[in-house]
């Protein structure tokens, strides 16, 4: 049951990050929103047992994207623009208290599916990783190489012109 | 123990606000943000069915998830500051014209 309420807390917060990116107009405040999301998409992982997935979450998707998310916002001009015009927040707030009732009941009801208990430890997972997807490791090693390659050639040939 | 079907369904509701924020946004950077948001929710939902099966493969498969988010933002983002800076191109409605 405390699981429950831990996972509905952190569900709870990450839905409500999400609105508040799609409806806020301040590109800041929704870059510090997602970091928001993404801590507790992190919480969800570790709740679920993964561990070491959620430091990689921590670590790579709030550290380093969100800093370069950042940087670029501060590159352009504060112009608030969004789609979606939403005067209240109420609208925003019954779909979230709709949505979560929603979880709790099927939570409640079902409950068929269940998971496998315990944590992944990060042995288990480089192990795996190193014996059967090595080729694959390989491959996405030379695509960050392919990014970072790209992304300073696009950098150097600002500098020229 | 938390139940399978109320992560299956947070995992979509997470998938349709990201490509509400890519579809509704207009500058370039906060539909990178939508774009980074619906790869979150997939994650999510990665990490659950390896946990549901007990193997790795879902986890591993988040990894690799991972590191082409952490790329596409690089040459996203520098793509959308080049544009900025030379064309000041910013949002989504200045790209009218497919000349150069």
């Amino acid at each position: 049951m405390l699981e429950t309420i831990v996972f509905l807390v952190l569900a709870l917060i990450i839905t409500g990050g999400g609105f508040y990116i799609l409806f806020s107009k301040e590109p800041v405040y929704s870059v510090f929103s997602l970091v928001v999301s993404l801590l507790a998409m992190a919480g969800i992982f570790a709740l679920i047992g993964a561990p070491f997935l959620a430091a990689l979450q921590i670590i790579i998707y709030a550290g380093a994207g969100v800093v370069m998310i950042v940087m670029a916002v501060m590159f352009y001009k504060n112009e608030r623009n969004s789609l979606l015009k939403l005067k209240k927040g109420w609208f925003g707030a019954i779909l979230l208290v709709v949505f979560l009732l929603n979880l709790l009941a099927i939570d409640l009801s079902f409950g068929k599916m269940k998971l496998s208990g315990g944590q992944t430890s990060t042995k288990e997972l480089s192990l795996e990783f190193f014996k059967n997807y090595i080729y694959p490791f390989e491959l996405i090693s030379i695509l960050i190489l392919v990014g970072v390659v790209g992304v300073l050639i696009l950098a150097k040939r600002k500098e020229e012109e | 123990m938390i139940c399978g079907y109320s992560i299956i369904l947070l995992s979509f509701l997470l998938f349709l606000i990201g490509i509400a924020i890519f579809i509704s946004k207009k500058s370039f950077i906060m539909m990178l943000v939508g774009a980074e948001f619906s790869l979150n929710a997939i994650n999510l939902l990665f990490v659950f069915f390896s946990k549901v099966k007990g193997n790795l493969d879902g986890q591993i498969f988040v990894i690799f998830t991972l590191t082409v988010a952490a790329v596409e933002v690089a040459v996203g983002i520098s793509i959308a500051v080049l544009l900025y800076k030379k064309h000041k191109i910013e949002s989504r409605d200045d790209l009218k014209e497919l000349k150069g």
